[in-house]
């Protein structure tokens, strides 16, 4: 057990040490002059010499690896060009918001997801089924900021029941809140939704075929019992550890989501980032998210681990 | 026949007595709606299009941190709202000497700051020192230059203060300039020229000064939650005449103008921006609350004057003029909200000529000059691009133009990029014909004239790269001229001369597109984009009924 | 799909599809005495699988018709797509859907129809070539991984974990940031972001096939390794990316419609659904039925090949053999 832990921690630190070589080649290879930019119009040829010394831009690429390396162990991401403020305090302020909204979302797709998947399994081939199915398949086909701009067009718009955009106003309650969160939320989780309905329905389809089940029903169960007692109990695993990773995603993936509600969170800020070149700003950004995205795979793994012996005996090829 | 007439009468005391009701009633409703009004107090909710870049006087620039900025500090001079008009705000009077080079200024007295203390002469020395100082690394410090000792202090850093700058005493601020520019009065609306407390500055540090703002005008900065929202409050000690009615104004900020528009249409806003494409739709739901009103900027196509094909290549750049159809684009693509350009300058400037340029829609003459530019017929012409930045519209007008170029033979792409690259890649000469607007920072043809075309301004804000010493001469031998006809005839001269060189393609002038809910009255919407916040009240009408 | 993981890829100890087991070892006999018959049965098998699926089916149907639109635009167009019919006719641009313009008239007068029959074009290039890179892409190294093991193996596999570790939305802004708006980019962008996951997956199918006898037996007769991933493993763990393929297009088509909504994708004039639907939408409350047209072409599109691909994988899954 140990040892698959330590073995799957390793993973993890080298997957880190990739994405960083990534996001920082992709920086150092962006077009156009950083300097330039961050002048002042017109600005001296002086002018562009000190900015790009105090943003340590005039070093080689190896260097301001370097020096980035160095500060992240104590998660000193420097300081973004266009906030002229530590990255780490932006982040401070953002994340709260991204991981409100994914929690939110999560509670959707659960409730949703799993609802429609399981009865989606039980009652097989019949219209509810094949309507699971469809609804299930247009929503992933759907392109997500078509979905957000006609939820605000009807439920906003038309009528009156959410406020179309923008996170709650400091001060507002928990339930006064709730508001806010219903159609950003709704459209982040709309994808996972489809996913988690179809994943459940598989999955519970696969269990009532074991002998168990088919054992329990021989034995005369009411069916009620055989799915809620039996079925659903091992069915459900794998869509948990689907939303476990899953919610690392929701956290990072919602760049669009948060773009048209105008949602204070981390996609948000890593969208005009990235066009501004704010690179310092990017770079911190896609670490720490990608940091909580491994960790939360690593956790859920872990604990997957514990359920299920069959995986930490394996030596087989690794997981994620 | 008695009786006939008795029925007669009595129809027509009853008409005159309906009339008369009616008559009464409507004089009461009316004066009903003029009693309305002002409730004072209320929170209103302004929509900003984008997260300021700074509030600190020093580095306000683009349109965001003004609209904010120009609610808590006041300066010299203002602007009237409606006529642009220069009025005084902070100065009680100014003299300015013969040959337009020493401004004085008197100031008010007992005008606060926010933090309670008397603002003096002083103070204006030492905002307008701390603007120029290189240690502050200012953006907009050019609006200072034709103070004397700009130069020496901003750019040679061999003096260490700005010389043309006096306290004669503590109401009494003396300028002077490095050359004769009678104009220079108007800069000094701009908000760049707002005073701030020195404590302040000290307190937090100059850097920090944007976080917590300090001036003199009508609101009193409370906090800034970044892309979120900035909430004013309003200042009691106001000096102003106009004390504002409102007591909170939080600006919510936002990154699309849709996003924004919908929130004022669900209410939670009490204004916004009309997103481009629903002008028309706008217009009939909101009526006279929808405001349309000719702003002071121009929207423009520009060519690089340094580069091939446009380089020394007159006739060609002059056939694009005329190949542009700017009734159409205005009419049918801007939805009838936007004024086709007659030149640089747009009308409400002192000084606007209607006729500054020849070009009219006429594709035949066109093509006549792109046979005389060596292109006939398009042929023979490298591959070309058309860069513009992407949102807001900017493509549909390319595609727009882009079909109106099609129709005389020559055919170019069109790409978009996103602002900062954008800007960047055309200031290194690598997009050579692109689109821009610029906004007037003064109601003066100078400020159109000088910072687009004149020489040395190549690659500040003069994109094309447009240098033409008759130009530059006559720019500059206007800004001394003390005499006012005499200058704009110059500036006159001058506009015409950039038209025929034809550096740029002036397509449209800008209209404000701004909509504002009926809750509220006293809005307006300035013609540099502005909403003068201490005007609007919230109707009391709307709480009785 | 491209643009999120599938759930199957988060699944731990999912790695190796058992579902090929059965399958391999029903077909083994008779594909290892007459390949070419075998496989054409095993084809016919899923040919008559799917025919009896409704969904797919009709998805299939869809694609059909969405390549025959694309192949033949410029006879099925009434009009220039780019050019600006009526924009100087009064009341020209907007128009609703008439006997002229079937779909109506976008905001500088172009025909609808012509535009949305165009850009199908668009989209069925997005989706074969950006899914072919990350073909290419992923079945050479998942090849090489799950063939030769070792340090091959940890290399590509630590490579395919660092892209895992992006969300899709991430990548692509960051690659087309670096690349530049454009078509071009964005074969490349969604086609370099997709190579991990076929990767994986085919990898794992043929470490779950090449322990199989008759491989055993190819090696020891001395076939070279190229030989033997190509005609003896390819047949079997090609399954599973058939069926990760044809919903990746989907997704591919998908990604064009976001790309262009943030200006990154397809530049106008030339019409893509994505950069239709970009267009249309701020008219939404004046002129709706703007943003339905390429709204509805994209959402019909992606779902065909959704439920194709679901089609397909059931077909292909021989546990569900007998239940249809």
């Amino acid at each position: 057990m140990l040892l698959f832990i330590l073995r799957r921690f390793y993973q993890t630190v080298i997957v880190v040490i990739g994405v960083i070589l990534v996001i920082s080649l992709l920086m150092a290879s962006l077009p156009g002059d950083v300097a330039r930019m961050r002048a002042p119009k017109g600005a001296s040829e002086e002018t562009l010499e000190n900015i790009r010394q105090k943003f340590n831009l005039d070093k080689p690429w190896l260097t301001r690896l370097w020096i980035y390396l160095k500060g992240l162990p104590r998660l000193e991401l420097g300081d973004s060009f266009t906030y002229k403020r530590p990255v780490m305090e932006i982040i401070g302020e953002s994340l709260p918001w991204s991981v409100k909204l994914a929690i939110a979302a999560e509670i959707i797709i659960v409730v949703f997801g799993i609802l429609a998947g399981v009865i989606s399994a039980v009652f097989r081939y019949s219209f509810l089924d094949v309507l699971v199915t469809i609804s299930t398949s247009v929503l992933v086909a759907m392109p997500i900021y078509w979905i957000g701009r006609l939820m605000q067009l009807f439920f906003s718009q038309w009528l009156h029941w959410f406020p179309p955009s923008g996170a709650p106003p400091p001060g507002t309650g928990l339930l006064g809140s709730i508001p806010y969160y219903v159609m950003p939320a709704t459209a982040l989780a709309a994808i996972s939704t489809a996913y988690v309905a179809r994943l459940a329905r598989s999955s519970m389809l696969e269990v009532l075929r074991q002998d168990y089940i088919v054992t329990a029903r021989a034995k005369g169960l009411s069916e009620r019992k055989v799915i809620y007692k039996h079925a659903l109990k091992n069915g459900l695993i794998p869509v948990v550890t689907y939303l476990g990773i899953d919610f690392g995603v929701l956290i990072g993936a919602a760049v669009l989501t948060e773009m048209i509600f105008n949602w204070p969170g981390v996609g948000h800020k890593l969208y005009f980032a990235v066009i501004q070149r704010d690179h310092t700003m990017v770079i911190g950004l896609v670490f720490i998210l990608v940091l909580i995205f491994v960790a939360i795979n690593l956790l859920v793994d872990i604990s997957y681990a514990f359920l299920d012996p069959r995986i930490r005996l394996g030596e087989a090829p690794e997981v994620t | 026949m008695k009786k006939s007439g008795f029925i007669l009468i009595a129809v027509l005391i009853t008409a005159l007595l309906v009339g008369l009701v009616m008559t009464i009633g409507g004089c009461g409703k009316e004066e009903k709606k003029a009693v309305e009004e002002i409730e004072e107090g209320g929170t209103f909710n302004y929509c900003l299009t984008a997260d300021p870049v700074s509030l600190d006087p020093a580095q306000l620039q683009e349109s965001q941190g003004i609209e904010v900025g120009k609610q808590i500090f006041d300066g010299l001079m203002d602007n009237d709202p409606k006529t642009m008009e220069l009025v005084p705000a902070m100065a009680e009077s100014y003299e300015v000497n013969d040959d337009a080079t020493v401004f004085t200024f008197h100031l008010k007295k007992g005008v606060k700051f926010h933090n309670g203390r008397e603002c003096t002469a002083q103070d204006f020395v030492y905002s307008w020192n701390r603007v120029c100082d290189p240690a502050t690394a200012s953006e907009v410090a050019y609006h200072m230059s034709p103070i004397k000792g700009f130069k020496e202090f901003n750019e040679d850093k061999t003096a260490t203060s700005l010389a043309g700058v006096k306290a004669l005493d503590d109401y009494t601020l003396e300028v002077t300039l490095e050359y004769p520019y009678a104009d220079f009065v108007y800069h000094t609306a701009h908000p760049v020229f707002s005073p701030i407390p020195k404590e302040v500055v000290e307190q937090y540090g100059s850097e920090n000064f944007s976080e917590h703002p300090v001036g003199t005008g009508p609101f009193k900065f409370v906090s800034w939650t970044h892309e979120q929202q900035i909430v004013v409050e309003k200042f009691a000690d106001y000096y102003g005449a106009n004390k504002p009615h409102l007591d909170k104004v939080v600006f919510k900020i936002y990154q699309d103008d849709e996003t924004a528009y919908q929130d004022f249409k669900a209410g939670t806003l009490h204004d916004a921006q009309i997103p481009q494409g629903q002008f028309e739709a706008a217009a009939a739901e909101y009526g006279e609350r929808a405001i349309f009103k000719p702003m002071l900027g121009i929207y423009y196509y520009g060519f690089n004057m340094n580069v091939a094909p446009w380089k020394d290549n007159k006739a060609l750049r002059q056939a694009f003029n005329y190949a542009v159809d700017r009734e159409t684009l205005c009419s049918v693509v801007m939805e009838g909200q936007r004024v086709p350009a007659t030149g640089i300058v747009p009308p409400g400037i002192p000084g606007y000529q209607a006729g500054a340029m020849e070009y009219t829609y006429d594709p035949e003459k066109a093509k006549a000059l792109l046979e005389e530019a060596g292109y006939p017929n398009g042929q023979g012409l490298p591959e070309l691009t058309l860069g513009y930045n992407t949102g807001v519209g900017h493509d549909t007008i390319a595609q727009f133009i882009q079909s109106n170029l099609k129709d005389v033979g020559v055919s170019f792409k069109i790409e978009g990029y996103e602002w900062g690259t954008y800007l960047d890649l055309i200031q290194g000469e690598q997009i050579t014909f692109f689109r821009l607007g610029w906004l007037a920072d003064y109601p003066i043809m100078d400020n159109f004239l000088y910072p687009l075309f004149y020489s040395e301004n190549a690659g500040v804000d003069n994109m094309t790269q447009y240098k033409n010493p008759e130009v530059d001469e006559l720019l500059l031998k206007a800004r001394s001229t003390p005499d006012e006809d005499e200058r704009i005839e110059l500036y006159r001269k001058a506009e015409k001369l950039i038209l025929e060189d034809a550096p740029i393609i002036p397509l449209m002038f800008y209209k404000t597109s701004r909509v504002y809910s009926d809750k509220v009255g006293g809005y307006i919407r300035t013609p540099d984009d502005l909403t003068p916040l201490e005007l609007v009240y919230f109707k009391k009408a709307a709480t009785t009924e | 799909m491209t643009d999120r993981k599938r759930p199957e890829d988060y699944l731990p100890g999912k790695e190796q599809p058992e579902f090929l087991g059965p399958e391999v070892e029903e077909f083994e006999a008779e594909l290892e005495k007459e390949r070419v018959h075998g496989r054409t049965a095993l084809w016919r098998d899923v040919w008559y699988r799917l025919r009896h699926n409704k969904m797919a089916m009709a998805g299939l149907a869809i694609i059909v018709f969405l390549v025959l639109v694309a192949l033949f635009a410029p006879f099925l167009a009434p009009y220039d797509p780019i050019e600006q019919v009526e924009i100087r006719t009064p009341g020209g641009v907007k128009q609703p859907p008439s006997g002229k313009h079937w779909l109506g008239t976008d905001d500088l007068g172009r025909d609808i129809l012509s535009r949305l029959i165009y850009g199908s074009r668009i989209s069925v290039e997005v989706g074969i070539v950006a899914v072919a890179i990350s073909l290419v892409l992923g079945l050479f190294f998942g090849a090489l991984a799950g063939y030769f093991g070792g340090w091959a193996d940890s290399v590509i596999m630590r490579s395919a974990d660092v892209f895992f570790a992006f969300p899709t939305v991430l990548g692509a802004i960051a690659i087309m940031t670096v690349l530049g708006p454009g078509l071009i980019n964005v074969f490349i962008a969604i086609g370099v972001l997709g190579w991990a996951t076929i990767a994986r997956i085919f990898r794992g199918s043929i470490l779950s096939v090449k322990e199989n006898e008759y491989v055993e037996a190819a090696r020891a007769l001395g076939a070279t390794h190229s030989r033997i991933i190509w005609r003896h493993i390819m047949p079997n763990a090609i399954q599973p990316i058939i069926v990760y393929a044809t919903m990746s297009v989907g997704g591919a088509i998908l990604a064009e419609a976001w790309l262009a909504f943030l200006g990154l994708g397809q530049q106008p004039p030339t019409p893509s659904w994505g950069n239709m639907l970009a267009e249309y939408l701020p008219f939404y409350n004046t002129h709706p039925w703007m943003m339905f047209i390429p709204g509805t072409a994209i959402v019909l599109s992606v779902l065909a090949f959704i439920l194709l691909g679901d089609g397909l994988r059931d077909a292909l899954d021989p546990r569900l053999r007998g239940s249809i």
